[in-house]
């Protein structure tokens, strides 16, 4: 007997018990309700609404959730677990599964026993991918560039987003775009072609993805396809963004409950209900065609925790007045960095991972850090950094949990894509071979939190460095008490989240 | 319409009993593909294609189960398919993985395959899967027979993917000492 022929042997099972999966109906809670700590961040590309009789009688449409521009920081203690350990929503009757990768799968980079000759293989395999991330950075670091600047410079709130989900949502779009519109979106990626593209998310996802013991960084994409026929959709096209992509793909009624349900419950699966309350305001209506979601989740624990018996009530500068917070504290021998405009350093977690804080001069905006080229060249490689010592950092920082929610709409539209925004011009040829009416995105936008506590933070995998130590060292006073920027770094240099904060207490 | 009014559409010859299987059961019929091939084309293909095979198969055949009748019919097309394919161009499906994992069920020692009744192997399977707990006995139809993903199946049975996995792992093994009891290896 080979498995093939216990494979033929299944497919002949009584025609009763196949019949009695089918026709199996459960109900449960969402797995949220119990839901333990994190951060996580979705982006959500939902869109490409089709305008019924070509733009005449139109149907009313709700409001787009892109309108929504917001950034707050939470003072509930909204805690989240990964996906794979929780409970999962479970499918209406109307709503098909076409395609659920096994995000598991991807990320099996636990650390086999030391010494055994896996780990070896296990080590090595890590280095493999991490080359192969650094080697495949080309184009990254322009587009971080473009996009903490037109992110994050403005504004008087706390704000927050992923550079790397917004780059995988807008390389999904991208294949789904053809002629300039998907021209313009390579252009702002700083691709050449699909080709390339491909190759660089598919090493991202290969060195990016991980869950085990030390943290968790996953990234997920999915599609939700309509069941009527106003579009056909592009099968090369859906069976690239599956292959290529790991994209999950659903096919439902749009507009209908039962799929709007499972499309929120997809992104809180995949962002371990850390954003459960902007997830709820994103919606297929009836006019849409076809919406990407893209998400990435994390979490990461501090190399050195720090301990709660030190914490203390302090007071933060911040731009609209003084604010007293909970300032955490620590001593540790660690880098400091510095800039014209800044003084900088950064804390480690057990994934490899790390979190830089900036924090501006007395008398220099925080916004200016995001355009600063210094700040660039810290998070683009530390060790060509020439201004950084390793000191004794007596560190005070404070706890702070920000959600942003952005409208990434007009900040695309800035950056040059601007195509895809227009009926007119919009060219979705790459995922549609028949629409009955024309077809733009009609929103794009981008929800992020990142949570830091005495446990750890939001984090991703990164390259693990050694930090060496030689010579007698000095003691520094890094208090972030006033408006600092943030980035966390995961492997092969990927900036995960940036954000400024303002006000720990918003 | 109900299934056994769309069954005597195909026994009256009347084509709308196509049209009325892809409503009902077309985007499940679709996804049972698309779990095997991993592959829209050839997907949208198979299905068409157990359309056809529906067709010329009733009459004489009159399904009790349809939905259960054409999945079959479908399983059966796409995994010819897959099977078809170069070793180069077998994507990594949903099935694909199962049938890795089916690798924990063959018994010890070789049996001959001409002396392999399949029929009789799915019985013994059928009566193996009978014994166990519903839960587990849905996650193991779920996984091998529609090679629905491990989060799929967590989703269905409102559980975790963790669940699913050591389940299925210890359905496996059970399975295995089943046949080998059952004279499955020499």
């Amino acid at each position: 007997m080979n498995r093939e022929q216990l494979s033929d042997a299944i497919g002949r099972l009584d025609d009763s018990i196949i019949e009695s999966v089918m026709q199996s109906t459960r109900s449960r809670r969402p797995w949220w309700y119990a839901a333990v700590a994190v951060a996580a961040c979705v982006c959500v590309l939902v869109g490409c609404l089709l305008a019924i009789n070509g733009g005449g009688d139109k149907p009313p449409v709700e409001p787009p959730v892109g309108d929504i521009s917001t950034t707050t920081t939470t003072t509930d203690t909204t805690t989240a677990t990964t996906a794979t350990t929780t409970t999962m929503q479970k499918l209406p009757s109307r709503v098909f599964a076409m395609a659920t990768p096994d995000y598991l799968c991807l990320a099996q980079n636990r650390e086999p026993d030391y010494g055994s000759d896996e780990y070896y293989e296990w080590q090595e395999e890590q280095k493999q991918k991490r080359e192969q991330l650094e080697q495949n950075a080309d184009g990254m670091t322009a587009f971080y560039a473009d996009t903490m600047a037109a992110l994050l410079r403005d504004g008087t709130e706390n704000r927050v987003f992923s550079p790397l989900n917004l780059y995988v949502a807008l390389s999904m779009l991208a294949e789904t775009a053809g002629g300039d519109s998907r021209q313009q979106i390579l252009n702002f990626l700083g691709q050449e072609d699909l080709a390339a593209l491909r190759q660089k998310n598919k090493v991202l996802w290969e060195g990016v993805c991980r869950d085990d013991d030390q943290g968790v960084c996953l990234l997920g994409n999915s599609l939700w396809l309509a069941q009527d026929d106003r579009a056909e959709y592009n099968l090369d096209t859906l069976t690239n963004l599956a292959q290529q992509y790991y994209a999950a793909a659903y096919r439902g009624d749009m507009g209908s409950e039962d799929y709007n349900g499972v499309l929120r419950g997809w992104i809180n699966d995949h962002t371990g209900g850390l954003l459960s309350r902007q997830a709820e305001s994103v919606k297929l209506d009836s006019a849409t065609a076809l919406a990407l979601v893209s998400t990435l989740y994390f979490r990461g624990e501090w190399i050195d925790e720090f301990k709660e018996e030190n914490n203390r009530e302090g007071v933060f500068h911040a731009a609209t007045g003084d604010v007293t917070c909970t300032m955490m504290y620590q001593e540790k021998v660690s880098y400091v960095y510095t800039g014209d405009r800044f003084t900088a350093t950064s804390l480690n977690m057990k994934n490899g991972c790390g979190i830089y804080i900036f924090l501006p001069n007395e008398g220099e905006s925080v916004a200016s850090l995001v355009s600063d080229p210094q700040v660039l060249t810290i998070l683009e490689s530390t060790k060509t950094y020439e201004d950084r010592e390793s000191v004794n950092v007596y560190l005070t920082l404070p706890k702070f949990d920000v959600v942003s929610d952005m409208d990434l709409s007009n900040h695309l539209t800035q950056m040059g894509i601007t195509d895809v925004f227009d009926a007119e011009k919009a060219d979705f040829t790459g995922i549609f071979t028949k629409q009955s009416d024309p077809v733009k995105l009609d929103h794009v936008r981008q929800a992020a939190r990142v949570t830091v506590d005495e446990k750890g933070v939001t984090a991703a995998s990164f390259t693990w460095m050694e930090y060496g130590m030689g010579g007698p060292i000095e003691n520094v006073e890094f208090t972030v008490d006033r408006p600092f920027m943030f980035a966390i770094i995961g492997p092969g240099k990927t900036i995960l989240f940036a954000g400024i904060i303002e006000n720990p207490n918003e | 319409m109900d299934d056994n009014r769309i069954v005597e559409l195909y026994w009256q010859r009347d084509e709308a009993a196509i049209t009325q299987t892809k409503d009902r059961y077309g985007d499940r019929l679709l996804a049972v593909a698309q779990h095997i091939l991993a592959d829209w084309t050839e997907s949208e293909e198979t299905v068409n294609d157990t359309y056809l095979r529906a067709w010329n198969t009733m009459p004489p055949h009159r399904p009790v189960h349809l939905c259960a009748f054409l999945s079959k019919i479908t399983r059966e097309l796409s995994i010819d398919r897959y099977r078809r394919r170069t070793a180069e161009k077998r994507l990594p499906s949903q099935y694909a993985l199962s049938l890795e994992e089916l690798g924990d069920c063959v018994p010890g020692g070789r049996q001959p395959e001409e002396d392999l009744d399949v029929s009789l192997l799915a019985r013994a399977i059928g009566d193996y899967l009978a014994g166990l707990a519903p839960r587990a006995r849905e996650a193991f139809v779920r996984r091998y027979f529609f090679a629905e993903s491990l989060q799929e199946i967590a989703a269905q049975l409102g559980t975790t993917v963790p669940w699913v996995k050591s389940t299925l792992h210890r359905t496996r093994k059970g399975l295995r000492t089943y046949l080998e009891k059952e004279g499955y290896s020499i």
